[in-house]
């Protein structure tokens, strides 16, 4: 059999010498460089892993003097990190090993069919297998981060019950409310009485649609702890959260931006109503004027007659005056600093 | 025959002012001023001739019942067919004319100060051109 020539280091916590040297002597058969690290408890097994000891993998013996079984299990798994465990032990109990699998170990395996060759194999593939379960923790945890440390409340609510299932720091900090009371909230409770028929009606395109719509935006009016009203551009995914139909949600505050749209669409009226009395109200004494005029520029327009129209002349052009004064005044008080 | 002119303005002086021009054009001799739409619809709807044509001068911005209002009115009523509107405002705003244009009474639209080149170029227009030759 050809030597693995990489160093392996290996904790054998087990309190039966000769089952260690059986242990031991299999895996000098097929690994060059085991570095053996022998504890005879738990005690000094939770000893080394506390101090911190880098081991590439545990094997453990299931029945040691001052702990064993799923105790055991627990106990090393807390304290083996990132470290692959596996269980060796003299006793078959299928059930017994799918629930040690299922408490995180990576393998369990039978002294009596104990071969040199299994044990390596099972050494591999549990040091394999962790490094991709490490890697795709490292990457979940990132994404993690992404959604926690995202300046943009971000919300994950379930589907059908509308309960928040996750919350980010950003929704914490600008709604007021702790992770923990978020958890206890549905988005009823950040949405204006107001708005509910708008939301539900929505919300009922979303649950029907369920996947066959990944993403959709809206605007709404969300309601902080604290009772403010704030206007939000919200847009959300569908994604599965724990097994179940969710959708993840956005919701950018952006009420001073609605604030100053608000204000320049206020002055734009203004403004309109500004042109409009500029083509009715001003035109119609210049309109005027400008008939008299062509009225005193006539040959046989009487000297009778050019005094009267030169005093309606007058009379339009004081009207106009007027007209335009007032124009002004409202013109000052359209003032974009008003907005706050 | 020579179809019946009204005019329409909320100003006296530019009552005044049309009439004059109406008379200078050759287009009537005593054209009927009135102050208000609504006055100018009693006064048509007064009409008992059914061969009498009628031509408008009407000015939009009035207050109390305007000129938007009298087009309404005359839209849905019996004498519609032998009434035709020269709108004549100091309106520039071009959706005054988008509007006006929406009224199958509407045939022609004048922008103030009117002058008499203006009056005589409505005679010209096709529905009525007959009425003045």
């Amino acid at each position: 059999m050809i030597k693995d020539n990489q160093t392996y280091t290996i904790l054998i916590i087990e309190d039966n010498p000769g089952d260690k040297l059986l242990v031991e002597t299999y895996l000098e058969e097929s690994v060059l460089v085991p570095r053996i690290t022998g504890v005879e408890s738990f005690r000094e097994a939770s000893k080394l892993l506390v101090d911190n000891s880098k081991f590439d993998i545990i094997l453990l013996d299931l029945s040691l003097p001052d702990m064993g079984g799923e105790d055991l299990i627990k106990a090393v798994m807390s304290l083996a990190a990132n470290i692959p465990v596996i269980v060796l032990t003299g006793y078959s109990d299928v059930e017994f090993s799918r629930k040690s699998v299922k408490l995180g170990i990576a393998d369990y395996l039978l002294k009596d069919d104990l071969t040199s060759s299994i044990l390596y194999k099972s050494i591999i593939y549990s040091i394999e297998r962790r490094k991709v379960i490490n890697e795709l923790e490292e990457s979940r945890k990132r994404y993690k981060e992404l959604f926690q440390l995202s300046p943009i409340p971000n919300w994950v609510y379930d589907l059908n019950t509308w309960k928040f299932l996750d919350v980010n720091q950003a929704a914490v900090t600008n709604y007021g409310y702790e992770y923990d009371e978020f958890m206890t909230m549905s988005v009823h409770d950040i949405i204006p009485k107001e708005e509910y028929s708008k939301l539900q009606e929505t919300m009922e395109t979303i649950q029907n649609k369920g996947e066959d719509l990944p993403k959709f935006s809206g605007e709404y009016n969300h309601i902080k702890k604290n009772g403010d009203i704030i206007f939000v551009e919200t847009s959300s995914n569908y994604l599965t959260f724990d097994g179940k139909p969710a959708r993840m949600m956005l919701a950018n505050d952006v009420t001073f931006k609605k604030k100053y749209i608000d204000a320049i669409e206020h002055q734009n009226t203004k403004l309109k109503e500004i042109a409009w009395i500029q083509s009715h109200v001003v035109r119609a004494p210049l309109a005027r004027l400008m008939g008299l005029v062509n009225l005193l520029a006539e040959d046989e327009t009487t000297d009778e007659e050019k005094q009267s129209y030169t005093k309606l002349i007058i009379d339009s052009a004081n009207e106009l005056d007027t007209i335009v004064r007032d124009i002004t005044e409202k013109t000052e008080q359209i003032n974009i600093k008003e907005i706050e | 025959m020579k179809p019946e002119i009204i005019i329409v303005d909320d100003e006296e002086i530019v009552l005044m002012l049309i009439k004059r021009l109406v008379v200078r054009a050759g287009l009537h001799n005593a054209p009927h001023l009135f102050s208000n739409g609504m006055d100018a619809i009693a006064f048509l709807h007064d009409q008992n001739k059914n061969d009498q044509v009628f031509l408008v001068f009407l000015d939009i911005n009035m207050p109390g019942f305007d000129g938007w209002e009298f087009l309404d009115s005359l839209a849905i009523s019996d004498i519609r067919n032998q009434v035709s509107v020269v709108i004549i405002t100091s309106s520039v705003n071009q959706s005054d004319k988008i509007k006006a244009k929406s009224y199958s009474q509407v045939i022609g639209y004048i922008e103030k100060p009117v002058t008499e080149e203006m009056m005589q170029s409505v005679t010209r227009i096709n529905k009525v051109a007959e009425y003045f030759q």
